[in-house]
């Protein structure tokens, strides 16, 4: 199942708005580790479902101030936030006891409140119905871990496995374990497994690293940190490894050059740290609250969806995004859900209500404009994308959606040129290079819009569309130098 | 087949057809025996005010040491003081002196000595520093700390102003008498927490429920050294030295030779940041060298949140490893000593962390507990957050300590379920102690417990094992020998340990320098390196004793 109904435009937002804060990615795999912070959530996108009853009717309603925290003290917040979380993932499973997907959807709601008993409970029940289903094989071994079980965690991912049941992530999992209990050689020959897919994970390289350091074998251990930061260029703990890796082999003047590095980065992620722990929301941990409640509440929409129930997904997916400020994946399935069901002036009113509560929030107005596009109000949607490009400046959709919508309706044509060649400035990606292309045509600036469809092709040399519009404009212009 | 091994075996073929015997199956047996000692001390944490100021979360350490010199290990615990928010019907704390009189009876001599301060108290190390032969007491406080001259005649006075070492207004933490230029003087290190005060207090959430700072959110501070004048006074060489180039979160100390260059080295945890190793030139100036060391970082390269610190040499080869307890979700580490001053993180391939990847853990001793001559582990734990079950069930406020028995110096195993009801005692620990309180050749256990009465477990393992105590007596070197390192040879074993002062969480324990040696009935040789640089060597040494050196004096 995925949530179909979003453009390519809409796709191409997520990383792009998110760039801001891409370099806080590793920094949150740092925090995890140092305060052990409990996040998961499964994939439920990847799975399919096949019951057709309909959910929507006995979904839990949050309370009415739920989602209004200056209503509230933080901590009854987050007790209500957890109490409505796992409320409404029971109330899905105690219509579908049979379905183990929703167990799973239980079983991290528990689990991401910090009950762990209970969410082992369900990923069980899961496991009992279908026992196939990797991602309750990999919640339940990751609770193994956090109890400081490692025999225990070994016992279930080596299960899983034998069922066939395999992923990077399982397997490093296992391996991570297994060099706990001192098992360096297993764990390595886990790690070369974990390693043989197409695109294998950095953390399984780093990991071989680790292995093969407690296996003492230095030089292999250095190979493999090295592997690890050509994925990821800045990768702090990499840089350790080769720091003593070298040290080991007695390479000092490289195991010096690898500190000087693990000292540069290390700092870099302690202040990123300590920046955060300076922010309220951050201090407090409601963020960490409303992020993994608006998850399961997105699950559950996703499961709702499924089951044709519109109207209960598109409450689900509008709690989620209420809670979520920054989600724009909650945001897209909300929109979906509605042009889907072509309900689109509901839609444009969930949006509205955002827009009301979270004034601020540029996401909330580009969702709106694209379905004030989709009713054909062109000037409230522009009036939306205007207000999206003002409140988010750095994120290229926002340009790219007030260009296109420029283009849609033949106004305002050299600002859209000047908006399209802005969202390439701040994304220099095919889609961008595209639209920047039509704008130009629309603006018969014929020789920019071949360098554009150029520069797009160069990404992605095989787009038959691009391959068209190149075709059409070296024609045209030949045309014009040969009349 | 001796009768330990022989329980060993049993309990090795229990585990491993998974049957729970009710019998004892550990070599190591510990039994509670904190109600029939007549200690009375509860510990409070200040807390009543509900604030939640970070000093609650840390304290407090502990101390065992011999003050009255009767032969007997007295118990000094520590205690937190009513802050700011408290009702103010709250009763005034304090610390308190247990004499030990023997057969397991302590009487509370606070008062009577003249330790009866009632200030906020984290961090103790206790030594000689004037050289007297009687023990002084110095406490790390939050505020300014305390310096006590024992007055040979079972009472203290206060000479914190007169010898200048109250370190200011700060939150202390660990402490350690040293001779850092083997001037025969003790000087003294303190680590220092945090930029804390009352007044700069942040209320903290974790998932929306109110919960203790960590230290990074006050920022870290230099720690202190104070040069020994030799006369009753001390001079802070902080800045001189090295010590105060940069800042850390001092937890646990620990003073020690560790690159085996014949200087004592201090090793300090830090909290959420890398540990510091300060390398002594031999004349009293430091270096930072813990990246290099190995020893600032777990095996990621994750300065973790270390609490406290000890060393011992757990597989016989004659370096020093450590060990360091630290905060949940992160392995308390051993540190294997690779010799020329290198570490590596050994935790894995010895078992050594086992049980504690999800608690919090605090105290520790690295003691020979079954005296079969390598040094078993115990480790205090405890979470610091007292409503953790809110938001994360896998670990409690309270919880069992942890006791690894070392198996020939190559692993270790978890007892801590099959070594008596000593270690079923579950409440929230934070400093501990290891030394003999009966004088019966096994070293007994003594936990502070944070809002908690202490607990006090009686060794009872099978005394099968033969064992040796040293005492050092330092002429040219500082009197306790502080520093000294003790090479034993006793057949096939060589077992190696330093004295030192302050040590674990906080806390001071083991004076004098306790040897388990198997079934070995005699020591061949013991080798002392002294302070001053002296080396003498004994030979032929009876066991199961305490035996006493005395610098530059034939045995």
């Amino acid at each position: 199942m995925s949530v179909s109904g979003t453009s390519d435009a809409a796709e191409n937002t997520v990383s792009d708005f998110h760039g801001a804060t891409k370099n806080l990615i590793r920094l949150k795999t740092i925090t995890a580790t140092l305060l052990g912070i409990i996040f998961v959530y499964p994939s439920i996108t990847s799975l399919c479902f096949s019951t057709s009853i309909c959910l929507g009717q006995n979904a839990a309603q949050p309370p009415i101030a739920l989602f209004n925290p200056e209503t509230r003290s933080e901590e009854s917040e987050a007790t209500q936030l957890k109490a409505h979380a796992v409320a409404m993932a029971k109330s899905i499973a105690a219509e579908y006891p049979e379905n183990a997907l929703i167990h799973i959807l239980l079983g991290s709601a528990y689990f991401n409140t910090g009950q762990t008993d209970m969410a082992a409970t369900h990923l069980r029940k899961c496991l009992a119905l279908d026992n196939n289903i990797l991602e309750a094989h990999e919640i339940l071994t990751r609770i193994a871990y956090e109890k400081g079980n490692p025999e225990e965690a070994v016992r279930l991912c080596v299960e899983a496995r034998n069922r066939g049941l395999s992923s990077p992530k399982l397997l490093n999992r296992l391996a991570r374990a297994q060099m706990d209990l001192g098992q360096a050689e297993k764990s390595i020959q886990t790690l070369l497994e974990a390693i043989k897919v197409s695109h294998p994970l950095a953390e399984s390289f780093y990991l071989l690293g680790q292995a093969r350091m407690q296996a003492r074998d230095y030089l292999e251990a250095k190979e493999s940190f090295i592997r690890t930061t050509e994925l990821i260029p800045d990768h702090t703990q990499a840089y350790f490894g080769l720091f003593t890796a070298c040290q080991r082999l007695g390479q000092m003047e490289e195991a010096m050059e690898f500190r000087k590095t693990f000292v540069r980065l290390e700092s870099i992620d302690r202040k990123d740290l300590n920046d955060r722990s300076s922010q309220t929301e951050s201090l407090s941990g409601i963020a960490a609250v409303r992020e993994t409640t608006a998850r399961t509440l997105f699950g559950a929409g996703q499961i709702h969806q499924s089951q044709g129930a519109y109207t209960a997904a598109a409450d689900l997916f509008y709690q989620s995004a209420a809670l979520a400020k920054e989600d724009l994946k909650s945001r897209a399935a909300l929109e979906a859900v509605h042009v889907q069901n072509k309900k689109l002036e509901e839609g444009a009113k969930a949006f509205e209500r955002l827009v009301t509560n979270q004034p601020g929030n540029a996401l909330n107005h580009f969702f709106l404009g694209r379905l004030k596009t989709r009713l054909g109000n062109s000037t409230q949607a522009e009036s939306n994308y205007q207000k999206t490009v003002s409140l988010a400046p750095t994120w290229a959709a926002g340009h790219h959606a007030l260009a296109e919508l420029y283009m849609l309706t033949n106004q305002h044509l050299n600002q859209a040129e000047k908006l399209a060649r802005r969202a390439v400035e701040l994304e220099p990606n095919h889609v961008r290079y595209y639209l920047l292309s039509a704008a130009c045509i629309k603006n018969r600036h014929l020789q920019e819009a071949l360098k554009a469809i150029n520069q797009a092709l160069t990404i992605t040399p095989d787009d038959a569309k691009y391959r068209k519009l190149r075709d059409q404009l070296e024609k045209a212009m030949a045309q014009k130098r040969n009349p | 087949m001796n009768i330990a091994l022989k329980i060993g075996l049993l309990g090795s073929i229990l585990g491993t057809i998974g049957i729970r015997a009710a019998a004892p199956v550990s070599p190591i047996q510990f039994k509670d025996v904190s109600q029939e000692t007549g200690i009375t001390f509860v510990h409070t944490d200040g807390g009543q005010g509900k604030q939640r100021y970070i000093v609650e979360s840390v304290a407090s350490g502990i101390a065992t040491f011999d003050y009255d010199l009767d032969g007997n290990i007295d118990i000094l615990f520590l205690n937190g003081a009513p802050l700011p928010g408290s009702p103010e019907d709250t009763p005034s704390s304090g610390n308190a002196l247990y004499r030990n009189q023997g057969d397991w009876q302590f009487a509370d001599k606070t008062t009577d000595a003249g330790l009866d301060d009632t200030r906020y108290h984290l961090g103790v190390c206790v030594g000689d520093y004037n050289n007297d032969g009687f023990p002084d007491v110095f406490l790390s406080n939050f505020g300014p700390d305390i310096l006590y001259r024992n007055n040979g005649d079972g009472t203290f006075t206060d000479v914190t102003l007169t010898a200048g070492v109250s370190n200011g207004n700060q939150v202390g933490a660990g402490a350690s008498f040293l001779d850092i230029d083997a001037d025969g003087h003790l000087d003294l290190f303190i680590a220092n927490y945090c930029d804390f005060s009352i007044e700069e207090h942040k209320p903290r959430q974790i998932n929306g429920h109110p919960a203790y700072a960590g230290p990074m959110m006050y920022g870290p501070v230099p720690d202190t050294l104070y040069r020994n004048n030799g006369d009753g006074t001390f001079t802070d060489i902080s800045h001189k030295s090295g010590i105060a180039s940069v800042s850390g979160t001092g937890m646990g100390v620990v003073s020690s030779d560790y690159d085996h260059d014949g200087d004592i080295d201090i090793i300090v945890g830090n909290d959420a940041m890398a540990n510091f190793v300060w390398q002594n030139d031999g004349k009293g100036k430091f270096k930072e060298a813990g990246l290099f060391s190995g020893l600032a970082y777990d095996s990621n390269g994750i300065g973790l949140g270390t609490m406290g610190v000890d060393c011992g040499d757990y597989n016989n080869d004659g370096r020093m490893d450590f060990y360091m307890t630290s905060y949940q979700k992160q392995w308390g580490i051993l540190y294997q000593n690779e010799g020329a001053g290198f570490f590596m993180d050994a935790t894995r391939i010895t078992g050594a962390g086992a049980g504690t990847y999800n608690e919090v853990t605090w105290g520790l001793g690295l003691e020979d507990f079954d005296n079969d001559g390598f040094r078993d582990l115990y480790v205090a734990c405890g979470h610091l957050q007292d409503n953790i079950r809110h938001w994360d069930d896998t670990v409690h406020f309270e919880a069992r300590n942890i006791l690894l028995r070392n198996i020939k110096g190559k692993n270790f195993v978890d007892v801590s379920s099959k070594s008596g009801t000593g270690m079923d005692v579950k409440l929230s620990s934070r400093g501990a102690a290891f030394d003999d309180l009966d004088n019966d050749g096994d070293i007994d256990v003594v936990v502070l417990n944070t809002r908690e009465a202490p607990t006090i477990l009686r060794n009872d393992s099978s005394p099968s094992n033969h064992w040796a105590r040293i005492h050092l007596e330092g002429t040219q070197s500082n009197r306790e020998a502080i520093g000294a390192r003790i090479k034993v040879i006793a057949g096939e074993l060589t077992l190696m340990d330093e004295l030192r002062s302050g040590r674990g969480y906080q806390s001071h324990y083991g004076t004098l320098s306790h040897f388990g040696l198997g079934q070995e009935k005699k020591i061949d040789q013991v080798e002392i390196w002294w302070p001053s640089g002296k080396k003498q060597i004994f030979k032929n040494i009876p066991v199961d004793r305490v035996i006493k050196f005395t610098e530059g004096r034939a045995q």
